[in-house]
């Protein structure tokens, strides 16, 4: 298959490959939607389709750091058992305080907190991310349930605490307003600031960065942080829209979030990713989702489809990278 | 003109050597702990559910050593021990018969090992990867059959819950002698049979091992069925234990199972490690937590203390690495 | 062993990768109980004819015939079953395994029932290292042998299998001069046994004292093959090179300034004992050793990649912090690596994006990459090495081996270096580009760049250089000036 291609022909199948990416995906997703309000008209409903993209929104938020962590070679899983504890968090600080705002600072100091222990963990201790952030996410669930074991009730009724997860900014929910905001700043970050660049080189290689003056631990670290923040932002969106801070909250929410991202054509390997890509992936498992739902199918597949979805990912992500590699010379 | 052997007389090696007896000198000083801090470790009924405790993971861990020596790792063994229960408790109380339960319960496991070996070998897909989606797949599975309501055993089947429970001679758990036979047979696997020697050859260097003759694929795929069989073994003794199929039956397992071994000794890079060496982390771990729950620490606190000593684990496991 | 045959002999084998033909044509033919030699330059054709004859390439077109018939190798174990056994430089052994279970995994004899007969095995093994004069304990776990007896379990190994052929590929790259006797003298008995011994090597010396034949290629063709008792080095180095020996490296810099680069006794936990040198601006200083010899781990703790267990490094009197590459960087060093597609490169960026990579700061304001900037800067770079590439865009790793390392070198003369350390600049790169790097290093100088030079080309060193250090075993064994140094005096002190 090695064959006779010159170098201008090697070139442009190569960028034919990576959009060829994107735009299949949003096939996907469109050929997704048709198949879905065919069994379920209500889908293309309005109500519908603001609260999938309401529900995204805190997929999204946590995919844009999740992306940024695997662009530089890294996974968290452990932002399932993080949204439940800073949902837990803010709604007893604020409880405590009556102030929202002290209430999302302890919840984002949290995310803060565990990003910078994930960091060190890997940094320091050189253990293998997927590992040390699996220990993470058992640390941090069982740490939420010392904390509190049943569901810590709304005692003080704020609005602004209300508005964070079901307010309007004219027609526009909260949630969706947030993301937005987050998107449009990490994309800019990402793709064409000095940091972005550095995150790709790190996670393409490690060496070239390092000898580049790249300092590949502080960077790596700090990516845990920005995700874990990132992941807590979610959860602190999902603790107003729940009401109630719940222990049990956020189960799974890692692998939604993974399995999106690497379908949206991030690899695991580092060094490659979009965030337009991690869009539509997740989009396309919320909307999987919400299919599911709608069509009245039980619940529990959803779990089934993540994993599913994550073990197909990667194999496309496979052959892909397989493709390209034999394109290029020995 | 004669060449000998100038062994590397590094400290680091010779640690490396001993590993086992480090290892069990950890062991001993836990007992002695323990032993001190409460009235009730050394009693023979606390000593013998220790035994049978340890005794699921260790089954287990059997199996995932040997994946783990071929190079590979599989993450959905939790997820499998709520599988599994699930044809063995339906069949079990359709036609009354414990054994005629454990035919299908088995299958399943192994189909599971099937699928696994599969995906990894024949597909190509990074093992991690693979198992980590089984692990959510499988668990979202047994949620979607069970409703997330266990099956309990209807008729009390007698050789159900001896399987779990029952003790020769008044102290020595069932589950106990399969463990010992279990881990008698495949010692003797890894050490003395060609299959078992390979099994190391294909962890160590796959490529070199092809150029012999050898397939590191199919020795693989080998390694998939039998982690996953020995894991469905664990599977039908948790469920005697529970007395049901329980949709939340294995949950966090895996990780149990993966930081006793690479614990013991077997390195998740493949190629090194031994039964003995997995054999004596799992007690390590088991008396951990038997010790803690003697001393009243809860649960959820045993959680946080299983994710540090994972981590603890591993990261040892890379500083052996590094320097050896 | 009188009557020798032909064991081997190879017709017309052509072997073409995309944009390269590797092999336009060779043949060659070994006889039993024959040392026979094949050597030429980087990008000659040795590893890929040794590469096909392993059963690793397929060939385009050409014959290979093995004791007289055709020979068709699919795999490499159809390759070790035909009778032929390569030892490659990365040792192919089980490291977790012992030196018998290593010697006999194909197939272990085995007791009646299954189970491996450790006896016969350790006695078997014990045998065929005895028949070669080797003293080695064959329960022991290969990992803790050293380089030099893992090659000799490999060598064992081809007796298990009864090869016919045995191929060495630079097998004495890692070894010690004792070693290197011991090894002769296991390849000897391997003679003695009417084994055919195909050795690949660049190094004349040991053609000359082993060899019973030499093969040159040059350029994919076979240029020569002659009795060692009928040539001379001379001769063939001619045959190897294709040129007068005095090829001409462009030398215009001159005069040294202030020295810029200190380094005092530097050593590191794994090879480097004690190392001291110093660069001046404006100068070229070449540093030669033998594989093994820490040139790599040299330039590595300096630049501050890998940590250092004792010694300082100063840049312009100012210590840097040992293992800060962060530091180094700053402090005006450059490091090009030996590997450039593992360690240098990103290979998913593109052209200008791995030049760019440290220098990210100039053409930023507050964070924001100008991108027209960045790009302008660039092209600049790409004229000026007249590197290869339909557009900056175009992404790295399909570059071939001579631009990729343009784009590296054109990385660090963007930067305002102080002291840039270059190591094996010029490996694996064709003739052409070779010449202009070496302009290039030239020009550094002139700039008033110091510039530290690791290389293992003895041409390249004595053409380059305006002082030449030669490393041994992590120590400085010697220090020459350009007149002073000559190719035996080099040599002398590399072997110490």
């Amino acid at each position: 298959m090695a064959g006779t291609a010159s170098s201008t022909g090697r070139r442009s199948i190569g960028s034919r490959i990576i959009l060829f990416n994107e735009v299949i995906l949003v096939g996907i997703l469109a050929l997704i939607c048709v198949l879905i309000s065919i069994g379920s008209p209500r889908f293309f409903s309005s109500t519908n389709i603001l609260n999938v993209l309401r529900d995204s929104s805190m997929d999204i938020i946590a995919a844009i750091g999740m992306t940024m962590l695997l662009i530089t070679g890294e996974v968290d899983l452990s932002i399932g058992s993080l949204v439940a504890f800073v949902g837990v968090i803010m709604m007893d600080v604020t409880n405590k305080t009556n102030s929202v705002t002290l209430g999302v600072l302890a919840g984002l100091g949290l995310g803060a907190l565990t990003g910078l222990v994930n960091g060190l963990v890997r940094t320091k201790l050189k253990v293998n991310s997927l590992i040390g952030t699996i220990a993470m996410m058992m640390a941090l669930r069982g740490g939420v349930y010392i904390y509190r074991v049943a569901a810590v009730q709304n005692y003080h009724s704020l609005d602004a605490f209300f508005q964070i997860g079901n307010g309007y900014l004219g027609f526009l929910p909260i949630p969706i307003l947030l993301m937005a905001v987050l998107y449009v700043v990490f994309l800019f970050v990402v793709n064409r600031t000095v940091v972005g660049r550095r995150l790709y080189a790190t996670g393409g290689n490690a060496t070239a960065a390092r000898i580049s003056g790249i300092n590949v631990d502080r960077l790596k670290i700090a990516t845990f942080v920005t995700s874990s923040i990132l992941a807590a932002v979610s959860g602190i969106i999902l603790v107003s829209r729940m009401n109630s801070g719940q222990p049990n909250a956020g189960q799974n929410f890692e692998i939604s979030v993974v399995a999106g991202v690497i379908l949206g054509g991030t690899s695991l390997g580092g060094g490659e990713g979009t965030l337009i890509g991690t869009l539509i992936g997740v989009l396309i498992l919320r909307v999987i989702n919400n299919g599911i739902i709608l069509l009245g199918w039980n619940q529990d597949l959803q779990i089934v489809v993540a994993g599913f979805v994550l073990i197909v990912a990667v194999y496309f992500d496979n052959k892909r990278k397989a493709a390209r590699a034999k394109i290029i010379t020995t | 003109m004669r060449n000998t052997v100038s062994a590397r007389k590094g400290l680091v090696s010779r640690v490396s050597q001993y590993n086992e007896l480090g290892l069990l000198a950890v062991a001993v000083i836990l007992f002695v702990v323990f032993s001190a801090g409460s009235p009730y470790f050394l009693k023979v009924r606390n000593l013998s559910n220790v035994l049978g405790q340890i005794s699921l993971t260790a089954i287990a861990a059997v199996g995932l050593s040997l994946l783990v020596i071929s190079g590979e790792v599989d993450l959905s063994i939790g997820s499998l021990q709520a599988v599994v229960a699930l044809p063995l408790l339906i069949v079990m109380n359709r036609t009354g018969s414990f054994w005629l339960g454990v035919v299908p319960a088995l299958a399943a496991g192994l189909l599971v090992g099937v699928i696994n070996g599969l995906l990894v070998t024949k597909l190509k897909i990074n093992s991690l990867i693979v198992t980590l989606g089984m692990l959510y797949l499988l668990r979202g599975f047994v949620y979607f059959v069970t409703g997330k309501v266990p099956i309990s055993d209807a008729s009390n089947n007698p050789v159900f819950f001896a399987i779990g429970n029952g003790k020769l001679f008044g102290f020595l758990p069932i589950m106990a002698v399969l463990m010992i036979v279990i881990l008698g047979v495949f010692i003797f696997v890894l050490r003395s049979t060609s299959y078992g020697r390979r099994l190391y050859a294909v962890g160590g260097n796959p490529e070199v091992t092809r150029a012999v003759g050898i397939s590191p694929e199919k020795m693989k795929f080998s390694a998939f069925v039998l982690c996953s069989l020995l894991a469905s073994v664990s599977a039908i003794l948790l469920a005697s234990r529970l007395n049901s199929a329980n949709h939340m039956a294995g949950s966090g397992f895996e990780f149990q199972v993966v930081a006793a071994a690479v614990m013991g000794g077997v390195s998740l890079s493949g190629g090194t490690g031994n039964l003995v060496g997995a054999f004596i982390g799992v007690l390590i771990f088991g008396l951990i937590q038997n010790g803690m729950g003697l001393m009243n620490i809860g649960t959820m606190y045993q959680l946080v203390i299983t994710g540090a000593i994972i981590v603890a684990a591993v990261a040892i496991d890379e500083l052996r690495k590094r320097r050896g | 062993m009188n009557e020798q045959k032909v064991i081997l002999e190879v017709r017309s084998i052509v072997k073409e990768f995309p944009g390269v033909r590797a092999l336009a044509g060779v043949d060659l033919t070994v006889k039993t109980g024959e040392v026979h030699a094949l050597v030429g330059e980087n990008g000659a054709g040795k590893s890929t004819l040794i590469k096909i004859l392993a059963g690793v390439y397929r060939r385009d077109s050409g014959e290979i015939l093995f004791e007289g018939s055709p020979l068709e190798l699919n795999s490499a174990h159809d390759s070790l079953q035909k009778g032929i056994k390569v030892v490659f430089q990365e040792l192919a052994l089980i490291k977790g395994l012992s030196v018998a279970e290593n010697v006999f995994l194909e197939s272990f004899p085995l007791r009646k029932g299954g189970t491996i007969d450790w006896k016969t095995l350790n006695r078997r093994t014990r045998e065929i290292l005895d028949s070669i004069g080797l003293d080695l304990d064959p329960t022991v776990k290969v990992s803790r042998l050293t380089v030099s007896q893992q090659q000799m379990v490999e060598i064992a190994r081809s007796l298990s299998h009864e090869a016919k052929l045995v191929i060495m590929d630079e097998p004495t790259s890692a070894l010690t001069p004792n070693e290197i006797r011991l090894l002769f003298d296991v390849i000897r008995r391997l003679r003695g046994m009417g084994i055919g011994i195909l050795y690949v090597t660049h190094k004349l010396e040991e053609v000359f004292e082993l060899c019973d034949r030499v093969t040159v290629f040059r350029d994919g063709h076979r240029i020569s093959c002659r009795a060692i008792t009928d040539t001379n080095t001379n001769e063939v180095v001619t045959d190897m090179v294709g040129r007068e020996i005095t090829t001409l490296f462009p030398r215009t810099h001159s005069g040294r300034g202030d020295r810029v680069l200190s380094v005092q006794r530097l050593s590191t936990q794994e090879k480097l004992r004690g190392v001291s040198l110093e660069v001046h601006a404006g100068e070229v200083v070449g540093v030669f050793g033998l594989l093994g010899a820490g040139r790599t781990e040299l330039a590595k703790a300096i630049f501050g990649l890998d940590g250092v267990s004792a010694g300082e490094i100063a840049v312009r009197g100012t210590r840097l912090r040992p293992g800060s590459t962060t530091h180094s960087a700053h402090a005006g060093l450059g490091l090009l690596t030996e590997d450039r597609k593992g360690e240098g490169l990103v290979l998913q960026m593109s052209v200008s994006q791995n030049m760019t990579l440290p220098s990210l700061r100039e053409f930023s304001a507050g964070g924001y990459i100008r991108t027209r900037a960045e790009g302008a800067r660039s092209q600049e770079f790409v004229d000026k090495l007249a590197i290869k590439t339909p557009s900056l865009k175009h992404k790295v790793e399909y570059l071939s081996g001579g631009n990729q390392q343009k784009v590296l070198l054109a990385r660090w003369l963007m930067k305002k270096l102080t002291v840039i350390i270059l190591d094996e600049p010029t490996r694996g790169i064709d003739v052409g580009a070779k010449v202009e790097i070496h302009r290039l290093i030239d020009e550094l100088a002139k700039g008033g760049l110091a510039v530290l030079v690791m290389t293992s080309e003895m041409p390249e060193l004595l053409g380059v250089s305006d002082r030449i250090l030669v490393m041994s075993a992590g120590r400085i064994t010697g220090e020459f000036s350009r007149d002073q140094a000559t190719q035996e005096k080099i040599l002398a002190a590399a072997i110490a």
